[in-house]
């Protein structure tokens, strides 16, 4: 190894960094769209994610499905039980979406709101570099997935879109520190900004809450609809602490996620569908969406 | 096979690897990383120039598949190749303690560069909370886990590609 380092050779490996910092500074999540080569390099990961969590999967589940088998032939009955029921219930729902259509066209309400259908996907691989909160999904522009689209799970809000590729999505998960949105206190209707305190031990804060706001442990947090990537109503935690921030003035308070994101195994993705039409509300039996409705019953 | 082919495999299995299984191998939230200590084996087994460009393909692939910020992995495991072909050149490789200070040394160097590079172009990640509660933990974490690689590994390097890939 020569000893002897000519200025020119600094001068280049400096320029090459500051080019380089340069390209990692463009390259942030807040830009339109990754790259073809992004898109490329995370194409042909997808299937090798795909075996490696295939083979993974089933060594982790072996012990639990040996061990499990006759708790898992009840479970399964009594899950036979319960969607007899829910059936039921969802017939009242239908009865009640329909009517709720047809009264808002009475009304002659403005109907800006996009409906959304979900899409289930599978989670392939997690971000493993503990920087950023995020999981890459099977499915990507093939299934219709665009970029800030909302995700969910049967507990509640995942995260959004990041970036999308031919096969695969990464979701930027609510518990990144990139992850903020708005909020509100589902009971009082009082809007604040939720974001990740601490992404590894999954710790939100709900933020900007005025000082003579009564807060309540336990109360549901759900997303507010502002800004215009969720919907309003989306499940997102329950107050575990309140704290009184900024001189008094303001108050502070720590959300736990319904989600439970370290056991994440599949999401759903809300795509858009176009508004309905008031044409198409004549032929009313017909616009029933075929899935049900993302949100989640209220706990409250 | 040829050498460069196994170490492309390598490297791609090692990525694919850290995504899809290393999560779940996570305690209270540090996960270990498989790429770092695949860069910092190939630099204290096969030399700086092969072990800063092993530390430059493994990194530029993660910022890739990461799809942002590019090229901060990248810098980061190139100057932890560089720091580890420096310090550990010319030591006896088979003794354990050789591979797990390399490792222990790298992934300080890599942590606490990524973090100053992170925050020189304003990525959010916190410096002094992660250096504190994170790199020491994680940095145990990759050596304990190094400690079970370094056998395999060696023997891939040693053994299986006795050709250098730039001879």
């Amino acid at each position: 190894m020569p000893n002897k380092v000519s200025y020119g050779r600094i001068f280049l490996i400096a320029a090459a960094i500051i080019i380089v910092l340069v390209i990692a500074a463009l390259t942030n999540p807040s830009r339109s769209d990754i790259t073809v080569v992004e898109k490329l390099t995370q194409d042909i990961m997808a299937p090798v994610k795909s075996v490696i969590t295939f083979v993974y999967d089933k060594i982790r589940s072996l012990p639990l499905y040996l061990g499990d088998i006759n708790k898992t032939i009840d479970e399964n009955e009594a899950l036979k039980r319960e969607i007899l029921g829910l059936r039921q219930e969802m017939d009242k729902y239908e009865a009640a979406y329909k009517e709720g259509i047809r009264l808002r066209a009475l009304l002659g309400i403005a109907d800006d709101m996009t409906e959304w259908i979900p899409v289930a996907a599978k989670i392939i691989g997690r971000d493993g570099s503990s920087w950023y909160s995020t999981v890459t999904i099977r499915g990507g522009e093939d299934k219709g997935f665009e970029k800030n689209m909302p995700v969910i799970n049967a507990d509640g809000l995942v995260g959004r879109i990041q970036s999308v590729s031919q096969y695969t999505s990464e979701i930027l998960l609510l518990t990144d520190y990139g992850g903020a949105m708005g909020a509100l206190i589902q009971t009082s209707r009082t809007p604040g900004v939720i974001e990740s305190v601490d992404s590894r031990n999954v710790v939100l804060q709900l933020i900007h809450i005025p000082a003579d706001v009564d807060i309540e442990l336990g109360q549901v947090i759900v997303t507010s609809g502002l800004g215009g990537v969720f919907p309003m109503g989306l499940r997102i935690g329950y107050i575990s602490e309140v704290s009184t921030v900024d001189g008094g003035l303001m108050q502070q308070a720590y959300v736990k996620p319904f989600v439970d994101f370290n056991r994440l195994e599949e999401v759903m993705v809300l795509t858009h569908i176009p508004a309905i039409e008031e044409d198409v509300l004549d032929e009313e039996e017909t616009v029933m969406p075929t899935t049900e409705s993302p949100l989640p019953p209220s706990d409250e | 096979m040829k050498p460069k082919i196994i170490l492309a495999i390598i490297i791609l299995l090692s990525i694919a690897f850290q995504d899809a299984c290393c999560p779940y191998l996570a305690i209270s939230g540090i996960i270990p990383n498989i790429p770092l200590i695949l860069a910092v084996f190939a630099a204290l087994l096969k030399g700086e120039k092969y072990g800063i460009v092993c530390g430059c393909i493994v990194g530029l692939l993660m910022d890739l598949n990461a799809g942002k910020y590019l090229g901060l992995n990248m810098l980061s495991l190139m100057l932890v190749a560089l720091v580890v072909a420096r310090t550990m050149t010319g030591l006896y490789r088979a003794n354990y303690i050789i591979p797990l200070s390399a490792t222990a040394i790298g992934s300080l160097v890599y942590y606490i560069s990524f973090l100053l590079l992170s925050n020189l172009i304003g990525t959010g990640v916190a410096f002094w909370e992660n250096l504190v509660s994170f790199s020491l933990a994680a940095t145990l974490y990759n050596t304990f886990i190094a400690l079970l690689l370094y056998v395999i590994i060696y023997i891939i390097f040693e053994k299986i590609m006795k050709r250098n890939i730039f001879d």
